[in-house]
């Protein structure tokens, strides 16, 4: 089962849309979710962002090649959105101890999976520098999308077209990041 | 074509191949470009880490827009229509301040009707005070639309910075057009970014000025801009304007 909804984020965007929506909409996961969050004394706003936070980090984990699941996918968000909201309540006043977080089943590298808002102005500023044609490409190629489905999404005559377009714009995010020693460092310094 | 990307990734990863493995050592030891390449595939692979997360985030807020509109719809079929809704709310209001705009009135001529000249300074006075708190109205509108920002809720931030620009108030007006311009950047609506960021005189602005002299190929603006306002970012973005041109006519 968990397997399978892996498969089919890796399988391309319309799956992984649908996936979402299967996850974000479902009210046995609301429940299961934000009714353990709210039991264990988190606020139903926070609870809320935990959940949508643990799925995003579900299907970005989906993309590792690495990435698998022992038990159900409720039990595996539950644990996270645990985790996401116990790491919040932490950094921000430190009302859970170290052990009762060492209790909680940890979810491995969560914390890496998710990008922190410092992060994402310095990642929004070298994406503002490429144009949106590139972002689009990108963003779909980087979400296993294929060739075939990029060319038909955006409008190119073929799938080599799009497999060009994809390599001019991957060379001129590279050389944006060459050209941008401050904000690489920047981020590297959060990495 | 090789997939540049995907080539580093497996290289970095130690999956390639002996044989290719050499191969790509090979173009590395003179391939200055492919190095510098190389030195920065972990924040390009950041960059395309992000443009996913953005995806999905997007995928949710659309969720989240049609979970907003079927409970409208929902709760418009069962209670009043939303137009008589907001009409009898708004008519109750209306009642309620010309009631105390009543009351205050009649204290004031209670209080003040026996000096004239009291009245006559009094009156700008009052008119003064709540022309300040309209203005404090919108500068709170201004501020919130501010924190939204920060907190990266363009919309929010947007709608709210917009409601004194409607008002044609001109609290705070530097800054509410600067944030507008940020914004409609961000959203990529490069037109109307432009528009704000016109108005505003906040040297903020001149970076993402270059922006959308970048992103529009506006290489000689962006260029001028920058002997005009030293900015390291702005300097940045004209080397790599000139090298995207440069690679452009070269592959052309």
């Amino acid at each position: 089962m968990a397997e399978d909804i892996i498969k089919r984020v890796r399988s391309g965007i319309t799956e992984r849309n649908k996936v979402i929506e299967e996850l974000y909409t479902s009210s046995d996961i609301d429940k299961a979710v934000i009714g353990t969050l709210i039991k264990m004394g988190c606020s139903k706003e926070m609870a809320i962002d935990s959940k949508t936070d643990a799925i995003l980090g579900f299907i970005k984990s989906c993309y590792r090649p690495d990435f698998e699941i022992k038990s159900n996918v409720t039990n595996y968000l539950i644990g996270t959105a645990k985790y996401i909201w116990l790491n919040r309540v932490t950094k921000t006043k430190n009302v859970v101890t170290i052990e009762e977080r060492l209790t909680e089943d940890t979810v491995e590298s969560i914390e890496a999976t998710l990008i922190s808002n410092e992060k994402k102005q310095l990642l929004q500023s070298i994406i503002s520098l490429l144009d949106e044609k590139c972002q689009q490409v990108l963003t779909l190629w980087a979400s296993s999308e294929r060739m075939k489905k990029i060319a038909v999404e955006m409008d190119y005559k073929s799938e080599g077209m799009a497999r060009k377009k994809k390599h001019q714009c991957l060379q001129r995010l590279y050389i944006i990041v060459a050209d941008h020693p401050e904000i690489k460092n920047e981020l590297r310094s959060m990495l | 074509m090789t997939d540049l990307f995907e080539k580093i990734d497996d290289y970095l990863k130690g999956i390639l191949s002996d044989s290719d493995r050499k191969i790509f050592e090979a173009e590395l030891s003179h391939n200055s470009v492919l190095k510098q390449a190389v030195e920065d595939h972990d924040v390009v692979d950041s960059v395309m880490d992000f443009l996913v997360e953005q995806d999905i985030r997007s995928v949710m807020n659309e969720l989240d827009k049609v979970e907003d509109g079927q409970k409208e719809e929902y709760s418009q079929e069962r209670g009043l229509p939303k137009g008589l809704k907001s009409y009898l709310i708004f008519m109750a209001l209306s009642l309620g301040a010309l009631l105390l705009a009543y009351l205050f009135n009649a204290q004031m001529q209670k209080r003040y009707s026996h000096d004239k000249i009291l009245t006559a300074y009094y009156s700008p006075l009052t008119s003064n005070n709540v022309n300040r708190s309209k203005a404090s109205t919108f500068e709170s509108k201004i501020d919130e639309g501010i924190y939204y920002y920060n907190l990266r809720h363009f919309d929010k931030s947007k709608n709210l910075l917009l409601i004194p620009v409607q008002n044609n108030t001109d609290s705070k007006k530097d800054l509410k057009n600067l944030y507008l311009g940020h914004i409609y950047l961000i959203q990529n609506e490069l037109d109307s970014a432009q528009i704000y960021l016109t108005k505003t005189k906040d040297i903020r602005k001149n970076e993402a000025q270059a922006i959308i002299y970048y992103r529009t190929n506006q290489i000689d603006n962006l260029v001028e801009l920058s002997v005009n306002f030293k900015s390291e970012k702005i300097d940045n973005m004209v080397k790599a304007a000139k090298a995207w041109r440069y690679k452009f006519n070269k592959n052309n």
